[in-house]
């Protein structure tokens, strides 16, 4: 559950940055198009490093719980200052705004 | 003509045209001559009739003598209703008024006691009068026996120095117990159409929850009732055991071309039926849930589309098959009740998770973008969680194995205790830091000055 729960928090905000570059993104690929070889290299890297991450992290002996455990440090470290700073943002706007 | 003329006019035409409404209303509604046919005589004293007739209107009697009057009911009469008798004399040739006295009695009928009903009479006018010229007695009475064998008999008495005058006599119902019979039977109606309406309401309450359980019943029944039937054909398709076919207990022989089919579902209430026949020496077997043998029978004894008896415990077939001649072919008919199938059909694949798995997966941002970039350490932390497959390396047409770290060592009985302690120690550093994590985030929430984003160092 916590595993799934993690899992789609990564994928929200991966699906959120997409959204959010998709211009740039665009930009890139009709202006740089080299570039965008660059990019396929960096995500190569890291899918090689993702493939083996499970490998080992067997060596390190964690269980299931202490790898959620672990990554819901992560995510939080990821997503609760953004939504601090959102809601403070926003506080900030009203502020601003109001009469 | 002056205004207090007018007023008085108005006030005697109108009041005129009320008083003839009320005689209109009172004549129609309470008068009810009675029938014709009822005969009124007139007595003298020692009972000598003066006069008889059923016909009184403008009649000449000696009422002179007159001391009874009788009268004839020959149709029967309503009991407790009131009747009014007048004789009506007119006086026109007489020199003065006569003064009467009448009583009367009501008789019942001939050869009965007499019930006396409640009797009076009136005589208008009381005394004499050289101004009036006409002198109506009214005799009323209340009836109390509704035979038509009735008579009323009056007396009367009167001094008169005149010998005839014009007289009329009639009888006439003035009150009847409609009004007491319309209450009661409206009362009765009422109380009938409460004691009804109860009993509709309750038969129709009853009735609805008949309907309702019915239906609820109904419908279960119908829903059992639904049988999903599914056919199968058990032919050469289904040949899996080659060169060999049961036999009569149930084990196998050796024939080129022969086969044996796999255990095959059955149900006591399948219908087996043979469509193609084969003869020679093979037989079919039932099985019991456990696979045991419970019978068998041979090819050679059946028939085109005999039906076969299962029995009753069978919950499996094995069928001997001729691959040569592609025989015998059988049909097997399983049914199940509409609940059954319901439920055997409800499974967890099921559950339809493609709409929250889309909702992620639908973001598909490509490898050579900025994004993809971005949230590469993203989709690398994704991956830690994942389960361990052991790696293979090629190296001089040799494969290398490299086995998971839980293989080796971690899964192992005498390392379980220390996996325990170093999964506290790391995942307790964790939980430390997580914790000073989310104190740090909800203590910079207050704090105006600190509005930027902190996140992980990439």
């Amino acid at each position: 559950m916590v595993k799934a729960l993690i899992s789609g928090i990564f994928k929200l905000i991966m699906a959120l940055v997409s959204i959010v570059l998709a211009p740039l993104d665009l930009l890139i690929k009709s202006l740089l198009p080299d570039l965008t070889t660059v990019f396929s290299r960096i995500n190569d890297f890291f899918d090689l490093l993702g493939n083996y991450a499970s490998f080992a992290i067997s060596y390190l002996g964690f269980t299931s719980e202490t790898i959620s455990l672990i990554l819901l440090l992560l995510t939080t470290i990821i997503t609760l200052p953004l939504a601090v700073h959102l809601v403070k943002l926003a506080i900030k706007w009203y502020n601003t705004l109001k009469p | 003509m002056s205004d207090t003329a007018t007023y008085i006019l108005k006030r005697v035409v109108i009041g005129t045209l009320i008083a003839l409404a009320l005689m209109f209303i009172k004549g129609n509604i309470l008068t009810e001559v009675y029938a014709s046919t009822s005969k009124y005589t007139l007595y003298a004293q020692d009972y000598t009739v003066l006069w008889s007739n059923t016909v009184t209107t403008n009649q000449t009697i000696n009422v002179q003598n007159v001391s009874r009057i009788r009268v004839n009911f020959t149709d029967a009469i309503a009991e407790n209703s009131t009747y009014q008798i007048t004789l009506k004399i007119d006086v026109t040739a007489t020199d003065y008024v006569p003064y009467y006295n009448a009583s009367g009695v009501f008789v019942g009928a001939t050869g009965q006691d007499a019930e006396v009903a409640t009797v009076s009479s009136t005589v208008t006018p009381q005394g004499s009068s050289s101004f009036l010229r006409e002198a109506v007695i009214t005799y009323t009475f209340k009836a109390n026996n509704t035979s038509s064998d009735n008579f009323w008999e009056g007396s009367l008495t009167h001094t008169s120095r005149i010998t005839y005058l014009n007289a009329t006599i009639s009888v006439s119902k003035i009150a009847d117990n409609t009004g007491e019979q319309i209450a009661n039977s409206t009362q009765d109606i009422i109380n009938n159409n409460n004691s009804n309406t109860n009993t509709i309401i309750n038969n129709q309450n009853e009735n609805t929850t008949n309907i309702i359980n019915n239906q609820n019943e109904n419908t279960d029944k119908e829903i059992e009732s639904q049988k999903v039937c599914n056919t199968i054909t058990i032919d050469n398709n289904n040949a899996k055991e080659t060169n060999k076919y049961l036999n009569s207990t149930g084990g196998y022989s050796t024939w080129n071309n022969y086969s044996v089919t796999d255990y095959i579902s059955i149900q006591s209430d399948s219908i087996l039926t043979a469509k193609e026949v084969l003869g020679g020496s093979s037989y079919n077997c039932f099985y019991t849930d456990d696979k045991t043998l419970i019978s068998c029978f041979a090819n050679s004894s059946l028939s085109s589309n005999q039906q076969i008896d299962i029995p009753s415990n069978a919950k499996y077939i094995r069928v001997s098959l001729y691959l040569g001649a592609q025989l015998p072919k059988f049909t097997l008919k399983n049914c199940v009740n509409g609940n059954q199938a319901l439920n055997d059909s409800l499974t967890d694949d099921s559950i339809d998770s493609s709409g929250a798995n889309d909702f992620f997966g639908d973001f598909n941002f490509g490898d050579d973008t900025l994004s993809s970039v971005i949230t590469a350490p993203l989709r690398f932390f994704n991956k830690l969680s994942d389960t361990c497959q052991p790696i293979t390396l090629t190296y001089l047409n040799q494969n290398i194995v490299l086995p998971c770290g839980d293989t080796i060592f971690w899964n192992r009985q005498d390392v379980s205790t220390f996996r325990t302690f170093w999964n506290i120690l790391f995942g307790g550093i964790a939980l430390y830091y997580l914790g000073t994590k989310l104190y740090k985030v909800v203590h910079d929430a207050f704090d105006p000055q600190k509005d930027n984003i902190e996140g992980v160092d990439i």
